[in-house]
């Protein structure tokens, strides 16, 4: 029987993944919540998820984020003013609590795509149809990321073809930039549209129809560290929940 | 005086989890500015991305990619449109407009300026490509050779010195590949230069050009 | 017994755009057929009509007879897929995975096959591909050959008795040809299999029992 090779069941990680992300949207206390971030770290850690090398990629947006999360949090009013310039309330004690939810529960999310990147494609399918959750969400999604760097190859040729009529598209005024990046999308959603249509025929010629009964070349087995991890995990988050 | 150089270009494929596929060791090419050359070689060998760093989008490892002696690292790609055409395997991809007028006057109506009158221009290059009769169909419905010649056609809107083709013949029938046959010819006649992958061997056989093949590891020979 | 036969049939969009006009085409099981013509509509929407593909949506007219295997096209249902596998011009537009086995086990899953008869069928087509060695990589980086192959096994292991070829050399490499059309002689004399290759390139025929041209919407003997 071929087995795949993993350390955990991306059962235990879906299910881990949705337990974390589930509680720290109803977690309401600071310590509950930071304590819920430390423990998806560590589930990271534990599947062998490459968190710096995620958040390194993520840079970009991350800086944007807290520069929002500080824009959104400083200078509210109500609760105890902690850091006063000139009589005027920049930080109180609610918005730092606001700011430290904010970025806590990104970082669970983040940790948690890092979690469920470290399964294969094929395995994370598995296990989600071993769930008994429908296999069409995760072939949608599945065929998405096989097609993601062939969309973003497409929109970089049709961005250089672009360029190459010597249009030079950062020095456009800013209505004419706008309009032009509409127009860059015209080719591309084209050809996304004429790709589904032909994939989507690909997938019924072999004989795939939605919601029926199919077999799977892979099956999964869970293990004793398996449950033992799924268990641990959930008596964790209860642990703190209940704190 | 050499156009178009590629000097002791090394450049690898990173891949996950290796150290990744050599695609040139030392590569080096020249021609000059009304060359016509095809360059043929199996799939996958580095056709399409020797075409990419002479039009700036892939950058070598270490080498040098010179364009009329200017370093093409250093160019933006609107400089290198200036002089460069560049005609994707699927043209589709480079056509934004709804109508062939529109999609001629694209860049122009951006603030492309090039010298001489472009209605005349826009006249001439729809009479060279026999564009006549699908001026008033959409380009989403035109064939494939139809929508490569409206490609063509913007390219020439810019007043090129050079055209690169990338695999300018998949999916085209024999009448339409002389067609293409033709054009070329016709271009490389008024002075311009062209670079044709394509490993279609009738096709490029047929064409009046220096006939390279690349092989492994970015070595260049000529065809016999 | 007749692997295809088409009696009549004629199809049209409107009374203007008649696409096939009248066409009648016997191929025995175990035969080669080659269809060239040029670039329009006729041949690939021939081919659709025998996999079943052909856009129901539009509004058509369709008359005259289409068999498969002496049954009437229409009574297969859904079991048609088992019966007539496609590989279009372009693999990408075919391949859904990242992982060469997942591709090629899909259909067969979809199919509800046991472990056992996935592992039977992927001994067999796999060897008879002589593609093992490419089973554990990604798509993604394989040549434009290396997928076709792909496509193939992962048709053939659903014991498809027509296999229909729209131009599926086109982004194929010589080495990688010649070894498909091996490959395809082979399913049709020694598997009994029924062939059909629409081509532009008629150097792709040579394996051919018989080659028709469809020019205009109607279907004429060229070669034997």
């Amino acid at each position: 029987m071929k087995k795949i090779k993993h350390i955990i069941d991306p059962r235990v990680k879906i299910l881990g993944v949705a337990i974390l992300t589930g509680f720290i949207v109803f977690e309401q206390g600071m310590l509950q919540q930071v304590l819920i971030g430390v423990l998806s770290l560590g589930f990271a850690v534990y599947v062998g998820a490459d968190l710096i090398g995620i958040l390194k990629k993520l840079r970009r947006f991350l800086t944007l984020f807290f520069t929002l999360v500080i824009i959104q949090s400083f200078f509210r009013s109500g609760g105890n003013p902690l850091i006063t310039v000139l009589g005027i309330k920049i930080v109180t004690d609610q918005g730092l609590y606001m700011a430290i939810s904010y970025v806590v529960r990104m970082f669970v999310i983040i940790a948690s795509g890092a979690v469920i990147s470290t399964s294969s494609m094929r395995t994370t399918l598995q296990g989600f149809s071993q769930l008994k959750l429908p296999y069409v969400l995760g072939l949608m999604t599945s065929i998405g990321i096989r097609f993601l760097p062939i969309l973003g190859e497409e929109i970089q040729n049709a961005y250089t073809s672009m360029s190459l009529r010597g249009i030079n598209v950062k020095a456009l005024p800013i209505k004419k930039r706008i309009s032009i990046i509409g127009s860059l999308f015209v080719p591309i959603v084209f050809s996304a549209l004429n790709r589904a249509q032909k994939i989507s025929e690909s997938i019924e010629m072999r004989g795939y129809v939605v919601g029926e009964k199919r077999t799977s070349y892979y099956t999964l087995k869970m293990v004793a560290k398996d449950y033992i991890t799924l268990i641990v995990l959930t008596g964790l988050v209860l642990t703190i929940t209940f704190i | 005086m050499s156009y178009y150089q590629l000097k002791d270009v090394y450049y690898t494929i990173k891949i996950k989890g290796s150290s990744g596929r050599a695609i040139f060791e030392g590569l080096n090419l020249k021609f000059k500015k009304s060359d016509f050359i095809t360059l043929s070689g199996e799939n996958g060998i580095g056709k399409t991305t020797l075409t990419k760093m002479l039009i700036g989008i892939i950058k070598p490892d270490s080498g040098v990619v010179l364009l009329d002696g200017d370093d093409v690292k250093l160019l933006e790609c609107y400089e290198i449109g200036k002089k460069i055409g560049y005609l994707f395997q699927n043209p589709n991809i480079q056509l934004f407009n709804r109508s062939i007028k529109e999609e001629l006057y694209f860049a122009s109506d951006y603030g492309v300026k090039t010298s001489g009158d472009i209605n005349q221009r826009y006249k001439d290059i729809v009479e060279l490509l026999s564009l006549e009769k699908a001026l008033n169909t959409p380009i989403v419905q035109l064939s494939q050779g139809e929508q490569q010649r409206v490609a063509i056609g913007t390219i020439l809107m810019n007043d090129p010195e050079f055209i690169i083709l990338d695999e300018p013949t998949v999916g085209l029938d024999e009448e339409r590949k002389n067609t293409l046959k033709d054009t070329l010819i016709k271009l490389n006649n008024q002075g311009i230069g062209l670079l044709v992958i394509s490993h279609d061997k009738d096709f490029i056989d047929d064409l009046p050009a220096k006939h390279l093949v690349l092989n492994k590891g970015g070595k260049i020979c000529e065809k016999d | 017994m007749y692997g295809i036969e088409l009696n009549n049939v004629k199809f049209s969009y409107n009374k203007n755009r008649v696409i096939l006009d009248d066409i009648s085409l016997k191929v025995k099981q175990g035969e080669i057929i080659g269809i060239i013509g040029p670039s329009g509509e006729g041949k690939t929407t021939l081919l659709r009509l025998i996999n079943g593909t052909f856009n129901r949506g539009d509004k058509y007219q369709l008359d005259g007879e289409i068999k498969l295997l002496d049954v009437e096209i229409l009574d297969y249902g859904d079991q048609l897929y088992q019966k007539v596998g496609t590989i279009y011009q372009n693999p990408d537009n075919q391949i859904i995975f990242t992982n060469v086995i997942d591709e090629i086990v899909f259909g067969m899953e979809n199919h509800q096959y046991s472990k056992d008869l996935m592992d039977e069928k992927l001994d067999e087509i796999l060897g008879l591909l002589d593609i093992w060695h490419l089973v554990k990589r990604n798509p993604n980086n394989l040549s434009g050959g290396e997928k076709q192959l792909i496509v193939l096994a992962s048709i053939l292991c659903l014991d498809v008795d027509i296999l229909l070829l729209d131009e599926a050399f086109a982004a194929v490499d010589a080495e990688r040809e010649n070894l498909i059309i091996d490959v395809i002689k082979k399913l049709a004399k020694e598997k009994n299999k029924t062939i059909i290759m629409v081509e532009h390139d008629m150097s792709h025929l040579t394996i051919a029992d018989n080659v028709y041209k469809l020019l205009e919407g109607k279907l004429c003997h060229i070669i034997n």
